[in-house]
């Protein structure tokens, strides 16, 4: 995977990442900090246990994640997702 | 005939003489064998993932209580730094590079969950009451 697909997850989950010197973005929801996501710099392919970390720290199983990136997931399908493990 | 004829001398411990004169393979792996394996299997582990103590955040004000132990994992050429506790992590060409990262990225993530105190979810909530334990801050310095 790319770090163009973690943007995309960031822009889909509306991640907010607070300045550049920041490596991570804060998911929001009702004004709570949920989770924190590592957010990659520059272009190219991530190592495969960064991806897996990521994954890690969305709260997805590998099919979740690929159809997060993919697009049938959508932010309401994954904050169901959430309440149903009780991250939420 | 005994098995002593047929099975080479190295082999012989991983053998036994059942009733009958039968034969039988009792163990897969000499002593030594497995000395050998053990000692690859551990080697082989040791570079893909070690555990190593931190002392120190490498930056001024804020001190360790008690060190905490740090994941170091290789990726092709990335070497990653994690501090699973926290979900924390940090990669880059060396280990010395990816642990500098890391402590970066704590104090970054600690000041972030202090300020924020009355607004965070249950994962973040725990993330500061272990970062509260385990790190002292130096206001004035």
């Amino acid at each position: 995977m790319k770090t163009v697909d973690i943007e995309r997850i960031f822009n889909k989950l509306s991640l907010q990442v607070r300045s550049t010197g920041h490596n991570y973005g804060w998911l929001t929801v009702n004004d709570k900090k949920i989770l924190r996501v590592h957010y990659s710099h520059g272009k190219g392919d991530l190592p495969n246990k960064i991806m897996h970390k990521i994954r890690g720290q969305l709260k997805l199983s590998e099919k979740d994640f690929v159809n997060l990136i993919a697009c049938p997931l959508s932010y309401e399908g994954y904050l169901d997702i959430l309440k149903r493990k009780g991250f939420i | 005939m005994s098995y002593g004829d047929v099975i080479p001398y190295d082999l012989q411990n991983c053998f036994k003489t059942l009733k009958g004169g039968v034969i039988m393979q009792s163990k897969i792996l000499t002593v030594e064998q497995y000395k050998d394996f053990s000692k690859n299997l551990i080697k082989a582990i040791e570079s893909r993932c070690r555990i190593v103590p931190l002392n120190s955040l490498k930056k001024q004000g804020y001190t360790l209580n008690t060190p905490i132990y740090v994941t170091i994992e290789t990726d092709e050429d990335a070497i990653i730094a994690s501090l699973d506790d926290i979900e924390a992590f940090a990669y880059a060409d060396t280990e010395f590079e990816a642990i500098n990262g890391l402590c970066e990225e704590i104090v970054a993530l600690y000041e972030d969950l202090r300020r924020n105190r009355g607004n965070l979810g249950i994962l973040p909530q725990k993330w500061l009451e272990y970062l509260d334990e385990v790190i002292t801050v130096h206001e004035n310095s």
